[in-house]
């Protein structure tokens, strides 16, 4: 558990949202139950609280509109007890989703310590007052998995040609090689000019999330070396969602180094 | 009169859900079949490290989300089915690690714990597992034998294999579990996904597979293959496993059921409507009657075009010898299951693409198709939701059990809010409005849009 005062860091703010997916100020209305079935019976106790959720702080698409629900919260252990009427931002992990959602309390701050934000999402065109954070982890995520690349290049889809290799199972990955004209190198052992690269063309669910080079496509690309029979082929190839990014996105790279 | 229910079984409080929570799979204590669990292609919704399952305890009424499988990927777990001994309440689970792509067989000592599920076993290069679980009793000594039917790229020729274990409720990994290559017959390029299991109270146990034996020069997706059906009397547990059915023609291990058949198989081509095809297959056994069994399977022969999808039926009187057509074929069907009640009522659930509706059929006989009791469970557009860029659309595969007279089943499909979609009725957990046909978020308010949902469904004598 982590509590924390008013006037919070903003390091520290980063990292109760990384840990909890789900944020939000809230009400208690009860305190010690819940009307949700499904929560474990042995959570049932003092640190149950039901909370009126009155302002969510960032959320997983789903949840986004959790204001003027309740939810059923399994206080931190060495968090502070609450009584009704209490008021607080409850940094949170999902546990059970039943007709109503039950959290586990990963963080708590003040209501009032994250009130700058609430103003701030206001004024701007963020969706959730907490969506600036989102978008620094966002970005620390995007340079630690640069940083873990063989190389990261600036270049231009010139060619697709599909390797042809047998594939006998539903989640094959179905090799495509893409040329890429490379016109930056930001790291690895790279030349500017053509190199290949090969992605797994398949939209099963197991490859659907990594990128698919489209032609004439510009960008930034996050190269991890091939490996076994696939060396022979390209000496590169596309694996995480992540892999492809706006050109843009070379600022940010740059700007954490 | 029976009586049918279907339940759209997303959570009210995931009311703001719009992925695509496809291949559903389902398991019904037999001790209890008020708990039930299903799965789908169902992330963890905030993220967590485990893919949850979906849990019932009320006959499947309500559900909520049980994060408890290994390595919850983007969506959730990859592929997952689910069984219950018939006593005990143990589950047991094979996956597809949504992190590693690995098999995994799970174990778990009830549906309500929130304990991650143990892991049993961890392999690699396998795909689609099916799990079938049957609990014996012997000189007052109760065990679980579960079988995991699975497509294991290991093996060089024959890909088909069981993971087999006599008493899998007990001791720690692996559980007694081994795996057992299913295609030993020379000829084979490698077996479909599918690897489906029907077992019988009296040890028989019937396993189907699809042998691929050739593949076009000129269009290496179009394939030709076979369906065998294996069978083992003493519940596959002895030293020469599923070798009780020799081919009536060349005298290899497993009848071949048909032969020839040709198909596409393209794991990456939409080939009817927004779904891929070229792996359907089931198999089920008449708990009265161990020689009496029945397998579907899908291809692209006898339909009206030469790119139709068609489901056809055997039945077999002469436990896996020869077989007979069962039923009419179904030009677009796909996803079959079949199970068998305790009446010897036979069901056949399937979907089918028609005039661009997805329809979603319940059928059931008592008299070998003569006559018919039919049910359209769902229909709706078949271009709705857009797949983007998610294969497979509605699944690779559904499922339906039979548990005493009661069928249970699960399928994916459009979750429109609007009845005429659902000709047997429906419920709704999430937020819905089925007067202007529209979904609703948690806050009863903001529009949701249309995507696939699991349903499950009871048919109730």
């Amino acid at each position: 558990m982590t509590d924390v005062s008013p006037g919070v860091a903003p390091e520290r703010l980063t990292e109760l949202v990384r840990q909890a997916p789900l944020s939000f100020v809230g009400t208690v209305t009860r305190v010690g139950g819940t009307s949700l079935a499904a929560f474990p019976a042995d959570a049932r106790n003092e640190r149950t609280a039901v909370v009126k959720v009155d302002q969510v702080l960032h959320a997983p698409d789903a949840f986004k509109q959790l204001a003027g629900s309740e939810v059923t919260v399994q206080l931190a252990a060495d968090a502070d007890l609450l009584k009704v009427s209490d008021t607080a931002a409850f940094f949170t992990q999902g546990l059970v989703y039943g007709e109503t959602l039950g959290v586990t309390e990963v963080g708590r701050l003040p209501a009032g310590a994250v009130q700058r934000h609430v103003s701030l999402a206001a004024t701007t065109a963020d969706e959730l007052p907490f969506s600036s954070v989102q978008r620094e982890i966002r970005n620390q995520d995007l340079a630690a998995h640069a940083a873990e690349a063989d190389a990261v290049v600036v270049g231009s889809v010139v060619g697709l040609e599909d390797l042809g290799l047998p594939s006998y199972s539903e989640h094959a990955p179905h090799w495509w090689r893409a040329a890429l004209d490379v016109s930056h190198v930001e790291a690895g052992r790279v030349e500017p000019g053509r190199i290949g690269v090969l992605y797994p063309s398949s939209e099963d669910v197991r490859w659907r999330h990594v990128p698919k080079p489209l032609p004439g496509q510009p960008g930034l690309w996050l190269l991890h070396e091939t490996s076994g029979d696939l060396a022979a082929h390209a000496p590169y190839q596309l694996l995480d969602a992540d892999d492809y990014q706006p050109a843009q996105k070379l600022a940010v790279l740059r700007e954490r180094r | 009169m029976p009586t049918i229910k279907v339940v759209d079984i997303t959570p009210k409080s995931l009311s703001g859900d719009a992925k695509l929570d496809s291949e559903p799979s389902i398991a019904v204590n037999p001790e209890n079949p008020n708990e039930i669990v299903a799965t789908a292609f169902t992330a963890e919704p905030m993220g967590s490290p485990f893919a949850p399952v979906y849990v019932s305890t009320d006959g499947g009424d309500t559900w909520v989300l049980n994060p408890v499988v290994p390595g919850n990927g983007r969506l959730g777990t990859g592929d997952i089915s689910v069984g219950f001994g018939t006593q005990g309440g143990q589950l047991y689970t094979g996956i597809l690690n949504g992190l590693t792509g690995d098999l995994q067989i799970l174990r778990a000592p009830n549906i309500t714990s929130a304990t991650p599920m143990s892991v049993l076993v961890d392999r690699s290069d396998v795909d689609q597992p099916w799990v079938v679980a049957i609990t014996v009793s012997a000189n007052g000594h109760s065990s679980d034998r579960v079988y995991v039917g699975n497509n294991d790229a290991a093996s060089p020729t024959g890909t088909a294999t069981v993971d087999v274990s006599s008493d899998a409720g007990a001791g720690p990994a692996p559980a007694g579990f081994g795996p057992i290559r299913l295609d030993r017959r020379p000829g084979t390029l490698f077996d479909g996904p599918p690897v489906r299991i029907a077992a019988h109270p009296d040890g028989t146990v019937y396993i189907a597979f699809q042998s691929f034996t050739a593949e076009d020069p000129l269009d290496r997706a179009r394939m030709t293959f076979d369906v065998v059906v294996t069978r083992d009397d003493k519940g596959g547990i002895g030293p020469s496993p599923f070798e009780d059915l020799l081919d009536s023609a060349d005298g290899e291990v497993g009848q071949r059921v048909v032969t020839g058949r040709k198909v596409r198989f393209d794991s990456k081509q939409r080939t009817l409507g927004q779904e891929r095809t070229g792996a359907d297959l089931s198999i089920g056994v008449d708990p009265t009657d161990s020689n009496s069994v029945w397998v579907a399977y899908c291809d692209n022969l006898g339909g009206t075009a030469p790119t139709d999808y068609v489901l056809h039926t055997r039945h077999s009187k002469d436990r896996g010898q020869t077989w007979s057509v069962a039923r009419q074929d179904v030009i677009g069907g796909k996803n079959p299951s079949w199970a068998v009640n305790s009446d010897g009522l036979v069901g056949l659930v399937y979907q089918q693409l028609a005039h661009n509706q997805w329809s979603t059929v319940l059928e059931l006989t008592g008299d070998g198709f003569a006559t018919v009791e039919s049910h359209v469970l769902h229909q709706a557009p078949g271009d709705v939701p857009s797949a983007g860029r998610q294969l497979p659309y509605l699944g690779d595969y559904i499922r339906m059990v039979a548990v005493g007279k009661d069928f249970y089943g699960i399928f994916a499909g459009n979750n429109t809010p609007d009845r005429a979609n659902f000709p047997v009725g429906v419920t709704y957990q999430r937020n819905a409005n089925f007067t202007t046909h529209q979904l609703l978020d948690t806050n009863g308010v903001s529009r949701v849009p249309v995507s696939l949902d699991p349903f499950f469904f009871h048919r109730a004598p």
